[in-house]
Protein backbone atom coordinates (compact mmCIF):
# COMPACT_ATOMS: atom_id res chain seq x y z
CA UNK A 1 0.00 0.00 0.00
CA UNK A 2 0.91 3.78 -0.95
CA UNK A 3 1.72 5.83 1.91
CA UNK A 4 -1.11 8.42 0.68
CA UNK A 5 -3.37 5.27 1.26
CA UNK A 6 -2.95 4.89 4.49
CA UNK A 7 -5.02 5.61 7.09
CA UNK A 8 -4.02 8.53 10.00
CA UNK A 9 -2.67 5.17 12.54
CA UNK A 10 -0.63 3.03 10.04
CA UNK A 11 0.87 6.60 9.32
CA UNK A 12 1.24 7.22 13.28
CA UNK A 13 2.86 3.81 13.66
CA UNK A 14 5.38 4.37 10.78
CA UNK A 15 6.22 7.68 12.30
CA UNK A 16 6.88 6.61 15.48
CA UNK A 17 8.88 3.46 14.39
CA UNK A 18 11.36 5.73 12.25
CA UNK A 19 10.19 3.71 8.72
CA UNK A 20 8.93 6.82 7.21
CA UNK A 21 9.22 10.90 7.68
CA UNK A 22 6.21 13.35 7.33
CA UNK A 23 8.04 14.47 4.51
CA UNK A 24 8.23 11.20 2.62
CA UNK A 25 4.28 11.05 3.42
CA UNK A 26 3.98 14.66 2.32
CA UNK A 27 5.56 13.59 -1.25
CA UNK A 28 3.11 10.54 -1.88
CA UNK A 29 0.38 12.73 -1.01
CA UNK A 30 1.18 15.32 -3.44
CA UNK A 31 2.68 12.76 -6.49
CA UNK A 32 -0.71 11.62 -6.34
CA UNK A 33 -2.23 15.17 -6.69
CA UNK A 34 0.08 15.27 -9.48
CA UNK A 35 -1.40 12.68 -10.88
CA UNK A 36 -4.73 12.86 -10.33
CA UNK A 37 -6.13 16.53 -9.40
CA UNK A 38 -7.01 17.08 -13.19
CA UNK A 39 -9.38 14.88 -13.60
CA UNK A 40 -10.80 14.67 -9.44
CA UNK A 41 -10.74 18.30 -8.90
CA UNK A 42 -10.98 18.41 -5.26
CA UNK A 43 -9.01 21.22 -4.27
CA UNK A 44 -9.49 25.12 -4.41
CA UNK A 45 -6.00 25.89 -3.14
CA UNK A 46 -2.74 24.02 -2.46
CA UNK A 47 -0.48 24.75 -0.25
CA UNK A 48 2.76 23.16 -1.45
CA UNK A 49 5.42 25.27 -0.39
CA UNK A 50 3.54 25.99 3.35
CA UNK A 51 2.66 22.15 3.33
CA UNK A 52 6.76 21.14 3.20
CA UNK A 53 7.78 23.33 5.68
CA UNK A 54 5.13 22.44 7.89
CA UNK A 55 6.12 18.62 7.11
CA UNK A 56 9.45 19.60 7.89
CA UNK A 57 8.59 21.16 11.03
CA UNK A 58 6.43 18.55 12.66
CA UNK A 59 9.64 15.51 11.65
CA UNK A 60 11.50 17.75 14.06
CA UNK A 61 8.34 17.44 16.21
CA UNK A 62 8.45 13.87 15.61
CA UNK A 63 12.04 13.59 16.36
CA UNK A 64 11.90 15.47 19.43
CA UNK A 65 9.03 13.08 21.01
CA UNK A 66 5.99 14.39 19.94
CA UNK A 67 3.29 12.16 20.48
CA UNK A 68 0.43 13.73 18.93
CA UNK A 69 -1.40 11.19 16.24
CA UNK A 70 -2.00 13.86 13.90
CA UNK A 71 1.69 14.86 13.76
CA UNK A 72 3.31 14.81 10.30
CA UNK A 73 -0.08 13.41 8.95
CA UNK A 74 -1.77 15.53 5.39
CA UNK A 75 -5.24 16.95 6.42
CA UNK A 76 -7.06 18.49 3.89
CA UNK A 77 -9.18 21.56 4.90
CA UNK A 78 -12.79 22.47 3.11
CA UNK A 79 -12.42 26.20 2.08
CA UNK A 80 -14.94 27.75 4.81
CA UNK A 81 -12.88 27.31 7.38
CA UNK A 82 -10.67 30.46 8.19
CA UNK A 83 -6.89 29.35 7.72
CA UNK A 84 -4.41 32.54 8.24
CA UNK A 85 -2.72 34.02 4.92
CA UNK A 86 -4.20 31.18 2.91
CA UNK A 87 -7.46 32.36 0.66
CA UNK A 88 -10.45 31.39 1.68
CA UNK A 89 -13.37 31.43 -0.93
CA UNK A 90 -16.29 29.39 0.39
CA UNK A 91 -16.16 28.58 -3.47
CA UNK A 92 -17.81 31.78 -3.38
CA UNK A 93 -17.13 34.71 -6.66
CA UNK A 94 -17.40 36.96 -3.33
CA UNK A 95 -14.56 36.00 -1.18
CA UNK A 96 -12.48 34.77 -4.14
CA UNK A 97 -9.42 36.77 -2.86
CA UNK A 98 -10.35 36.77 0.41
CA UNK A 99 -7.38 36.26 3.16
CA UNK A 100 -8.66 35.00 6.61
CA UNK A 101 -5.98 37.04 8.95
CA UNK A 102 -6.41 34.05 11.70
CA UNK A 103 -7.28 30.13 11.82
CA UNK A 104 -10.60 28.63 12.75
CA UNK A 105 -10.41 27.06 15.59
CA UNK A 106 -10.44 23.30 14.56
CA UNK A 107 -7.50 24.79 11.90
CA UNK A 108 -5.67 26.39 14.93
CA UNK A 109 -5.77 23.01 16.98
CA UNK A 110 -4.63 21.04 13.95
CA UNK A 111 -2.01 23.07 13.64
CA UNK A 112 -1.00 22.85 16.96
CA UNK A 113 -0.84 19.10 16.69
CA UNK A 114 1.93 19.39 14.28
CA UNK A 115 -0.65 18.17 11.35
CA UNK A 116 0.04 19.25 7.75
CA UNK A 117 -2.53 21.42 5.52
CA UNK A 118 -2.35 19.95 2.02
CA UNK A 119 -4.96 22.86 0.45
CA UNK A 120 -8.11 23.93 0.94
CA UNK A 121 -11.21 21.81 -0.60
CA UNK A 122 -14.19 22.27 -3.27
CA UNK A 123 -17.74 23.02 -1.47
CA UNK A 124 -21.27 23.90 -3.39
CA UNK A 125 -20.66 27.75 -2.68
CA UNK A 126 -21.01 28.40 1.42
CA UNK A 127 -21.85 24.99 2.00
CA UNK A 128 -25.29 25.25 0.25
CA UNK A 129 -25.93 22.08 -1.74
CA UNK A 130 -25.63 18.23 -2.25
CA UNK A 131 -23.15 17.72 -4.84
CA UNK A 132 -20.54 20.43 -4.69
CA UNK A 133 -22.19 21.28 -8.44
CA UNK A 134 -22.78 25.02 -6.85
CA UNK A 135 -19.42 25.60 -6.12
CA UNK A 136 -18.89 28.91 -8.21
CA UNK A 137 -15.01 27.91 -9.48
CA UNK A 138 -14.72 23.97 -10.61
CA UNK A 139 -16.44 20.94 -10.86
CA UNK A 140 -15.06 17.95 -8.15
CA UNK A 141 -15.86 14.61 -9.52
CA UNK A 142 -16.07 11.05 -7.76
CA UNK A 143 -13.23 9.09 -7.66
CA UNK A 144 -14.93 6.02 -8.32
CA UNK A 145 -17.10 7.10 -11.13
CA UNK A 146 -15.92 10.30 -12.66
CA UNK A 147 -19.43 11.17 -13.91
CA UNK A 148 -20.89 11.29 -10.83
CA UNK A 149 -21.09 14.09 -8.20
CA UNK A 150 -19.24 13.29 -5.21
CA UNK A 151 -21.77 14.07 -2.78
CA UNK A 152 -21.85 17.38 -1.01
CA UNK A 153 -21.25 20.15 0.31
CA UNK A 154 -18.06 18.55 1.91
CA UNK A 155 -17.74 17.34 -1.73
CA UNK A 156 -13.74 18.36 -2.38
CA UNK A 157 -12.79 17.03 1.08
CA UNK A 158 -14.30 13.21 0.52
CA UNK A 159 -12.95 13.36 -3.23
CA UNK A 160 -9.74 14.18 -2.12
CA UNK A 161 -9.48 11.56 0.91
CA UNK A 162 -10.86 8.66 -1.39
CA UNK A 163 -8.69 9.54 -4.18
CA UNK A 164 -5.59 9.61 -1.64
CA UNK A 165 -5.34 13.35 -2.26
CA UNK A 166 -4.81 13.17 1.75
CA UNK A 167 -4.66 11.13 4.51
CA UNK A 168 -7.79 12.83 6.31
CA UNK A 169 -9.88 15.86 6.01
CA UNK A 170 -12.25 18.42 7.50
CA UNK A 171 -15.93 18.96 6.46
CA UNK A 172 -18.80 20.88 7.81
CA UNK A 173 -22.35 19.67 7.72
CA UNK A 174 -25.25 21.27 8.17
CA UNK A 175 -27.97 18.82 6.94
CA UNK A 176 -25.56 16.06 5.90
CA UNK A 177 -22.67 17.75 4.54
CA UNK A 178 -19.93 15.58 5.95
CA UNK A 179 -22.28 12.40 6.13
CA UNK A 180 -23.26 12.24 2.27
CA UNK A 181 -20.64 13.00 0.42
CA UNK A 182 -18.45 10.47 2.74
CA UNK A 183 -21.04 8.23 1.76
CA UNK A 184 -20.81 8.86 -1.77
CA UNK A 185 -16.56 8.49 -1.55
CA UNK A 186 -16.44 5.32 0.55
CA UNK A 187 -14.95 6.65 3.60
CA UNK A 188 -16.04 7.93 6.82
CA UNK A 189 -17.67 11.09 8.20
CA UNK A 190 -18.34 12.01 11.46
CA UNK A 191 -20.84 14.97 12.50
CA UNK A 192 -20.38 15.61 16.35
CA UNK A 193 -22.93 16.34 19.05
CA UNK A 194 -23.81 20.25 18.62
CA UNK A 195 -21.55 21.81 20.86
CA UNK A 196 -18.82 19.66 20.93
CA UNK A 197 -16.14 21.06 18.30
CA UNK A 198 -15.90 24.57 18.67
CA UNK A 199 -17.46 26.79 15.38
CA UNK A 200 -15.29 29.95 15.62
CA UNK A 201 -13.54 31.05 12.60
CA UNK A 202 -16.30 28.96 10.33
CA UNK A 203 -18.36 30.90 7.70
CA UNK A 204 -21.93 30.22 9.07
CA UNK A 205 -24.36 28.91 7.06
CA UNK A 206 -27.03 27.88 9.71
CA UNK A 207 -25.65 28.45 12.86
CA UNK A 208 -27.88 25.97 14.81
CA UNK A 209 -27.13 23.17 12.74
CA UNK A 210 -23.98 23.96 11.68
CA UNK A 211 -20.83 21.20 12.75
CA UNK A 212 -17.82 20.54 11.97
CA UNK A 213 -16.00 16.71 11.79
CA UNK A 214 -13.38 14.51 10.53
CA UNK A 215 -13.92 12.60 7.32
CA UNK A 216 -11.63 9.51 7.60
CA UNK A 217 -10.55 6.39 5.73
CA UNK A 218 -11.60 4.68 9.09
CA UNK A 219 -13.39 4.74 12.70
CA UNK A 220 -10.36 5.00 14.57
CA UNK A 221 -9.19 7.71 12.36
CA UNK A 222 -11.96 9.55 12.86
CA UNK A 223 -11.68 9.16 16.96
CA UNK A 224 -8.05 10.45 16.28
CA UNK A 225 -9.14 13.83 14.66
CA UNK A 226 -12.35 14.36 16.50
CA UNK A 227 -10.53 14.10 19.89
CA UNK A 228 -7.59 16.78 18.59
CA UNK A 229 -10.47 19.24 17.27
CA UNK A 230 -13.59 18.43 20.32
CA UNK A 231 -13.97 20.81 23.40
CA UNK A 232 -14.62 23.76 24.62
CA UNK A 233 -14.28 27.32 23.37
CA UNK A 234 -14.85 30.55 24.95
CA UNK A 235 -14.84 32.40 21.33
CA UNK A 236 -17.78 30.32 20.32
CA UNK A 237 -20.35 30.68 22.90
CA UNK A 238 -22.66 27.81 21.92
CA UNK A 239 -19.92 25.62 22.07
CA UNK A 240 -19.90 23.00 25.41
CA UNK A 241 -18.31 22.65 28.65
CA UNK A 242 -17.39 19.24 29.86
CA UNK A 243 -14.84 17.06 29.43
CA UNK A 244 -13.75 15.61 26.64
CA UNK A 245 -13.58 11.59 26.69
CA UNK A 246 -11.02 9.72 25.05
CA UNK A 247 -12.42 8.55 21.82
CA UNK A 248 -9.78 6.09 20.58
CA UNK A 249 -10.35 4.33 24.03
CA UNK A 250 -13.83 3.51 22.95
CA UNK A 251 -13.27 1.50 20.30
CA UNK A 252 -13.31 -1.98 22.35
CA UNK A 253 -15.57 -3.96 19.29
CA UNK A 254 -17.92 -4.96 22.11
CA UNK A 255 -21.33 -4.19 21.49
CA UNK A 256 -22.80 -6.99 23.31
CA UNK A 257 -26.26 -6.01 24.68
CA UNK A 258 -26.44 -2.47 23.06
CA UNK A 259 -29.99 -2.05 21.67
CA UNK A 260 -29.80 -0.75 18.08
CA UNK A 261 -32.93 0.84 16.94
CA UNK A 262 -33.71 0.96 13.43
CA UNK A 263 -36.78 3.74 12.21
CA UNK A 264 -39.03 2.31 10.14
CA UNK A 265 -39.95 5.62 8.69
CA UNK A 266 -36.18 5.94 7.01
CA UNK A 267 -36.24 2.75 5.40
CA UNK A 268 -39.09 3.81 3.20
CA UNK A 269 -40.47 5.47 0.12
CA UNK A 270 -37.84 6.66 -2.37
CA UNK A 271 -34.94 4.39 -0.80
CA UNK A 272 -32.92 2.49 -3.30
CA UNK A 273 -33.56 -1.15 -2.73
CA UNK A 274 -29.94 -1.95 -2.75
CA UNK A 275 -29.40 0.34 0.00
CA UNK A 276 -32.01 -1.18 2.21
CA UNK A 277 -30.42 -4.43 1.25
CA UNK A 278 -26.87 -3.10 2.66
CA UNK A 279 -28.83 -1.51 5.43
CA UNK A 280 -30.46 -4.77 6.52
CA UNK A 281 -27.45 -6.69 5.99
CA UNK A 282 -25.57 -4.50 8.48
CA UNK A 283 -28.01 -5.19 10.92
CA UNK A 284 -27.77 -8.60 10.74
CA UNK A 285 -24.15 -8.22 11.33
CA UNK A 286 -24.90 -6.37 14.94
CA UNK A 287 -26.98 -8.74 15.78
CA UNK A 288 -24.37 -11.62 14.92
CA UNK A 289 -22.11 -9.31 17.50
CA UNK A 290 -24.45 -9.22 20.49
CA UNK A 291 -26.46 -5.91 20.13
CA UNK A 292 -30.18 -6.52 19.61
CA UNK A 293 -31.94 -4.65 16.56
CA UNK A 294 -35.38 -3.10 16.98
CA UNK A 295 -37.73 -1.54 15.06
CA UNK A 296 -38.68 1.49 16.62
CA UNK A 297 -40.23 4.63 15.01
CA UNK A 298 -39.71 8.28 14.62
CA UNK A 299 -43.18 9.77 13.96
CA UNK A 300 -41.98 13.11 13.02
CA UNK A 301 -39.37 12.36 10.48
CA UNK A 302 -41.08 12.79 7.50
CA UNK A 303 -41.59 16.67 8.20
CA UNK A 304 -37.39 17.17 9.01
CA UNK A 305 -37.21 18.00 5.49
CA UNK A 306 -39.29 20.90 5.15
CA UNK A 307 -38.50 21.95 8.89
CA UNK A 308 -35.07 21.58 7.69
CA UNK A 309 -35.01 24.07 4.83
CA UNK A 310 -37.23 26.77 6.66
CA UNK A 311 -34.78 27.16 9.30
CA UNK A 312 -31.53 26.76 7.08
CA UNK A 313 -33.13 29.11 4.80
CA UNK A 314 -34.13 31.60 7.45
CA UNK A 315 -30.34 31.22 9.06
CA UNK A 316 -28.53 32.13 5.95
CA UNK A 317 -30.60 35.13 5.11
CA UNK A 318 -29.61 36.56 8.28
CA UNK A 319 -25.52 35.00 8.16
CA UNK A 320 -25.20 35.62 4.83
CA UNK A 321 -26.03 39.18 4.78
CA UNK A 322 -22.55 40.25 6.11
CA UNK A 323 -21.39 39.43 2.31
CA UNK A 324 -21.92 43.18 1.33
CA UNK A 325 -18.65 44.22 -0.20
CA UNK A 326 -17.99 46.88 2.25
CA UNK A 327 -14.95 45.20 4.62
CA UNK A 328 -13.65 42.38 2.73
CA UNK A 329 -14.53 40.31 -0.58
CA UNK A 330 -15.98 41.14 -4.00
CA UNK A 331 -17.84 44.63 -4.74
CA UNK A 332 -19.53 45.61 -8.22
CA UNK A 333 -18.03 48.74 -9.20
CA UNK A 334 -19.77 52.02 -10.26
CA UNK A 335 -23.34 52.03 -7.66
CA UNK A 336 -24.64 55.20 -7.25
CA UNK A 337 -25.21 54.57 -3.91
CA UNK A 338 -24.91 52.22 -1.16
CA UNK A 339 -28.13 50.45 -1.16
CA UNK A 340 -27.58 49.77 -4.80
CA UNK A 341 -23.80 48.81 -4.09
CA UNK A 342 -24.83 46.28 -1.89
CA UNK A 343 -27.71 44.68 -4.88
CA UNK A 344 -25.32 45.01 -6.87
CA UNK A 345 -22.80 42.97 -5.09
CA UNK A 346 -25.05 40.23 -3.78
CA UNK A 347 -26.28 39.76 -7.56
CA UNK A 348 -22.77 37.73 -8.05
CA UNK A 349 -24.02 35.04 -5.73
CA UNK A 350 -25.35 31.47 -6.96
CA UNK A 351 -28.81 30.70 -7.10
CA UNK A 352 -28.72 27.99 -4.67
CA UNK A 353 -27.54 30.87 -2.10
CA UNK A 354 -29.71 33.26 -3.85
CA UNK A 355 -32.73 30.87 -3.40
CA UNK A 356 -32.12 30.41 0.37
CA UNK A 357 -31.60 34.13 1.15
CA UNK A 358 -34.84 35.19 -0.68
CA UNK A 359 -37.25 32.44 0.78
CA UNK A 360 -35.73 33.14 4.47
CA UNK A 361 -36.29 36.39 3.88
CA UNK A 362 -40.00 35.78 3.12
CA UNK A 363 -39.99 32.90 5.94
CA UNK A 364 -39.11 35.88 8.14
CA UNK A 365 -41.06 38.63 7.45
CA UNK A 366 -44.10 39.84 9.28
CA UNK A 367 -47.47 38.24 8.12
CA UNK A 368 -44.97 34.90 7.18
CA UNK A 369 -42.77 34.91 10.82
CA UNK A 370 -45.30 32.54 12.65
CA UNK A 371 -46.99 30.29 9.62
CA UNK A 372 -43.14 29.38 8.64
CA UNK A 373 -40.14 29.99 10.63
CA UNK A 374 -42.13 29.73 14.25
CA UNK A 375 -44.14 26.60 12.72
CA UNK A 376 -40.65 24.86 12.05
CA UNK A 377 -39.17 25.67 15.21
CA UNK A 378 -41.90 23.72 16.78
CA UNK A 379 -41.92 20.96 14.82
CA UNK A 380 -37.92 20.41 15.12
CA UNK A 381 -39.14 20.41 19.46
CA UNK A 382 -41.18 17.41 18.11
CA UNK A 383 -38.44 15.55 15.99
CA UNK A 384 -36.18 15.97 18.70
CA UNK A 385 -38.66 14.75 21.14
CA UNK A 386 -38.86 11.44 19.30
CA UNK A 387 -35.11 10.90 19.54
CA UNK A 388 -35.52 11.49 23.01
CA UNK A 389 -37.85 8.79 23.42
CA UNK A 390 -36.03 6.53 21.10
CA UNK A 391 -32.96 6.42 23.22
CA UNK A 392 -34.53 5.65 26.63
CA UNK A 393 -34.76 2.34 24.72
CA UNK A 394 -31.69 2.78 22.13
CA UNK A 395 -28.48 3.29 22.73
CA UNK A 396 -27.72 3.58 18.86
CA UNK A 397 -30.32 4.57 15.73
CA UNK A 398 -29.18 3.06 12.75
CA UNK A 399 -30.43 4.52 8.99
CA UNK A 400 -29.01 4.64 5.58
CA UNK A 401 -26.98 7.75 4.84
CA UNK A 402 -28.30 8.22 1.65
CA UNK A 403 -31.49 7.13 -0.36
CA UNK A 404 -29.08 5.94 -3.46
CA UNK A 405 -25.46 5.78 -3.94
CA UNK A 406 -23.70 8.47 -5.91
CA UNK A 407 -25.80 10.09 -8.71
CA UNK A 408 -24.56 11.59 -12.10
CA UNK A 409 -24.05 14.98 -12.76
CA UNK A 410 -27.00 17.87 -13.53
CA UNK A 411 -28.96 14.49 -12.50
CA UNK A 412 -30.54 16.79 -9.71
CA UNK A 413 -29.53 20.27 -10.14
CA UNK A 414 -32.68 21.28 -12.30
CA UNK A 415 -35.35 20.70 -9.40
CA UNK A 416 -34.40 22.48 -5.89
CA UNK A 417 -36.77 19.86 -4.01
CA UNK A 418 -35.34 16.70 -5.65
CA UNK A 419 -31.83 17.79 -4.85
CA UNK A 420 -32.96 18.69 -1.28
CA UNK A 421 -34.37 14.57 -0.68
CA UNK A 422 -30.25 13.65 -0.84
CA UNK A 423 -30.16 15.04 2.90
CA UNK A 424 -33.30 13.58 3.80
CA UNK A 425 -31.47 10.28 6.02
CA UNK A 426 -29.12 13.34 7.23
CA UNK A 427 -30.60 16.29 8.27
CA UNK A 428 -32.78 14.76 11.08
CA UNK A 429 -29.67 14.56 13.26
CA UNK A 430 -28.69 18.28 12.68
CA UNK A 431 -32.14 19.16 13.93
CA UNK A 432 -31.73 17.50 17.08
CA UNK A 433 -28.14 17.93 17.33
CA UNK A 434 -27.30 14.75 17.87
CA UNK A 435 -23.76 12.75 16.79
CA UNK A 436 -24.31 11.10 13.76
CA UNK A 437 -21.58 8.89 12.10
CA UNK A 438 -21.23 7.16 8.41
CA UNK A 439 -19.61 3.89 7.45
CA UNK A 440 -18.62 2.14 4.31
CA UNK A 441 -21.29 -0.67 4.28
CA UNK A 442 -21.53 -2.49 0.93
CA UNK A 443 -20.91 -1.56 -3.13
CA UNK A 444 -24.02 -1.73 -4.94
CA UNK A 445 -24.30 -3.32 -8.69
CA UNK A 446 -22.32 -0.39 -10.25
CA UNK A 447 -19.49 -0.53 -7.75
CA UNK A 448 -20.54 2.21 -5.80
CA UNK A 449 -19.89 2.83 -2.30
CA UNK A 450 -23.04 2.72 0.43
CA UNK A 451 -23.37 4.66 3.32
CA UNK A 452 -24.30 3.36 6.88
CA UNK A 453 -25.53 5.38 9.37
CA UNK A 454 -24.95 5.51 12.92
CA UNK A 455 -26.52 8.32 15.37
CA UNK A 456 -26.73 8.63 19.21
CA UNK A 457 -27.29 10.21 22.30
CA UNK A 458 -25.83 13.71 22.65
CA UNK A 459 -22.49 14.19 23.72
CA UNK A 460 -22.13 9.70 23.51
CA UNK A 461 -19.80 9.43 20.38
CA UNK A 462 -18.05 6.72 22.24
CA UNK A 463 -20.85 4.54 21.74
CA UNK A 464 -21.49 5.41 18.05
CA UNK A 465 -17.76 5.58 17.28
CA UNK A 466 -17.70 2.18 19.36
CA UNK A 467 -20.60 0.55 17.10
CA UNK A 468 -18.99 2.15 13.90
CA UNK A 469 -16.02 0.41 14.88
CA UNK A 470 -17.14 -3.35 15.39
CA UNK A 471 -19.12 -3.35 12.28
CA UNK A 472 -16.08 -2.11 10.20
CA UNK A 473 -13.65 -4.46 11.88
CA UNK A 474 -16.39 -7.20 11.20
CA UNK A 475 -18.06 -6.67 7.97
CA UNK A 476 -15.13 -7.61 5.74
CA UNK A 477 -15.75 -5.23 2.79
CA UNK A 478 -13.36 -6.00 0.33
CA UNK A 479 -10.94 -2.82 0.00
CA UNK A 480 -11.89 -2.01 -3.45
CA UNK A 481 -9.23 1.46 -5.12
CA UNK A 482 -11.63 4.24 -6.90
CA UNK A 483 -11.45 4.07 -10.82
CA UNK A 484 -8.71 7.11 -10.33
CA UNK A 485 -6.36 5.10 -8.95
CA UNK A 486 -6.59 2.40 -11.51
CA UNK A 487 -5.99 4.68 -14.23
CA UNK A 488 -2.85 5.76 -12.70
CA UNK A 489 -1.39 2.58 -11.78
CA UNK A 490 -1.80 0.98 -15.15
CA UNK B 1 -44.40 33.08 -5.23
CA UNK B 2 -45.41 35.87 -7.67
CA UNK B 3 -42.37 37.81 -9.60
CA UNK B 4 -43.86 40.71 -8.19
CA UNK B 5 -43.70 39.16 -4.47
CA UNK B 6 -40.24 38.19 -5.33
CA UNK B 7 -38.64 41.37 -6.28
CA UNK B 8 -39.82 42.99 -3.22
CA UNK B 9 -38.36 40.18 -1.27
CA UNK B 10 -34.84 40.40 -3.13
CA UNK B 11 -34.81 44.35 -2.34
CA UNK B 12 -35.48 43.58 1.31
CA UNK B 13 -32.65 41.01 1.19
CA UNK B 14 -30.80 43.41 -0.81
CA UNK B 15 -30.06 40.79 -3.81
CA UNK B 16 -29.74 41.36 -7.12
CA UNK B 17 -31.83 39.07 -9.70
CA UNK B 18 -30.84 38.14 -13.12
CA UNK B 19 -33.56 37.96 -16.25
CA UNK B 20 -33.22 33.76 -15.43
CA UNK B 21 -33.70 34.05 -12.27
CA UNK B 22 -36.16 36.39 -12.46
CA UNK B 23 -37.85 33.58 -14.63
CA UNK B 24 -37.69 30.45 -12.94
CA UNK B 25 -37.25 31.33 -9.29
CA UNK B 26 -41.08 32.05 -8.82
CA UNK B 27 -41.92 28.62 -10.00
CA UNK B 28 -39.40 27.13 -8.16
CA UNK B 29 -39.77 28.32 -4.86
CA UNK B 30 -43.44 27.91 -5.29
CA UNK B 31 -42.50 24.46 -5.16
CA UNK B 32 -40.46 24.35 -1.70
CA UNK B 33 -43.24 26.36 -0.15
CA UNK B 34 -45.93 23.82 -1.02
CA UNK B 35 -43.78 21.24 0.04
CA UNK B 36 -43.06 23.14 3.11
CA UNK B 37 -46.93 24.30 3.96
CA UNK B 38 -47.13 20.27 4.65
CA UNK B 39 -45.79 21.48 7.89
CA UNK B 40 -49.43 23.12 8.24
CA UNK B 41 -51.00 19.74 9.15
CA UNK B 42 -48.81 18.88 12.59
CA UNK B 43 -50.08 19.80 15.73
CA UNK B 44 -47.93 21.91 17.58
CA UNK B 45 -50.33 23.46 19.73
CA UNK B 46 -48.63 22.97 23.01
CA UNK B 47 -45.22 22.76 21.81
CA UNK B 48 -42.72 25.23 22.69
CA UNK B 49 -40.13 26.48 19.57
CA UNK B 50 -36.32 25.05 19.41
CA UNK B 51 -33.86 27.57 18.59
CA UNK B 52 -30.88 25.64 19.50
CA UNK B 53 -30.76 22.03 19.69
CA UNK B 54 -28.28 21.20 22.80
CA UNK B 55 -29.14 24.14 25.53
CA UNK B 56 -25.92 25.95 26.94
CA UNK B 57 -25.39 27.80 29.73
CA UNK B 58 -24.77 31.73 28.87
CA UNK B 59 -21.19 32.51 30.04
CA UNK B 60 -19.78 36.13 30.67
CA UNK B 61 -16.13 36.06 29.91
CA UNK B 62 -13.59 37.61 32.05
CA UNK B 63 -13.08 41.91 30.86
CA UNK B 64 -9.71 41.45 30.08
CA UNK B 65 -7.39 43.47 27.98
CA UNK B 66 -5.99 41.45 24.84
CA UNK B 67 -4.30 42.53 21.64
CA UNK B 68 -6.63 42.78 19.38
CA UNK B 69 -6.10 42.58 15.18
CA UNK B 70 -3.76 45.14 13.95
CA UNK B 71 -5.13 47.82 11.99
CA UNK B 72 -3.48 46.91 8.64
CA UNK B 73 -4.61 43.93 9.46
CA UNK B 74 -8.49 44.17 9.83
CA UNK B 75 -8.19 46.74 6.98
CA UNK B 76 -6.52 44.31 4.43
CA UNK B 77 -9.42 42.83 2.62
CA UNK B 78 -11.47 45.75 1.99
CA UNK B 79 -12.49 46.76 -1.55
CA UNK B 80 -11.99 50.67 -1.00
CA UNK B 81 -10.04 51.35 1.62
CA UNK B 82 -8.58 55.22 2.40
CA UNK B 83 -6.95 56.66 5.56
CA UNK B 84 -7.69 53.73 7.78
CA UNK B 85 -11.53 54.09 6.88
CA UNK B 86 -13.76 51.33 4.55
CA UNK B 87 -14.65 54.07 1.89
CA UNK B 88 -18.41 53.08 0.52
CA UNK B 89 -20.57 55.32 -2.25
CA UNK B 90 -22.11 58.14 -0.62
CA UNK B 91 -24.84 57.79 1.92
CA UNK B 92 -26.18 61.06 2.66
CA UNK B 93 -27.33 63.92 0.00
CA UNK B 94 -25.54 66.95 -0.07
CA UNK B 95 -27.74 70.05 1.20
Amino acid sequence: MQLNEMTIHQLRELLRAGEVSSWEILEAVFAKIDAVEGEVGAYLTLCRDEAFAQAQRADEMLAAGETSPLCGIPIAVKDNFSTAGVRTTCASRLLENYIPPFDAAAVAKLKKNGAVLVGKTNLDEFGLGSSTENSQYQCTRNPWDLSRVPGGSSGGSAAAVAAGEAAAALGTDTGGSIRQPAAFCGIVGLKPTYGLVSRYGVVAAADSMDHIGPMTRDVRDAALMLQAIAGWDPKDPTSARGDVPDYEASLTENIKGLVVGLPRELMGNGLDSEVKEAVFGAANLLESLGARVEEISLPHAEYAMATFYVIVSAEISSNLARFDGVRYGYRAAEAEDTVSMFIKTREALGQEAKRRILMGTYFLQAGNYETYYLKALKVRTLIKEDFEKAFQRCNVIISPTTPTAAFAFGHKTRTPVTMYQSDIYTCTANLAGIPALTVPCGYNQAGLPIGLQIMGKPFDEETVLRVGHAYEQHAGLPRRQPQTEVKTNG
Amino acid sequence: MTLQELEAVAVTARVGLTEEEKETFPEQISQIIAHIRTLDGVDTHDTAPTFYPIKQAGFLREDEVEPSLPKEQALANGPDVVDGYFRVPRIIEEE
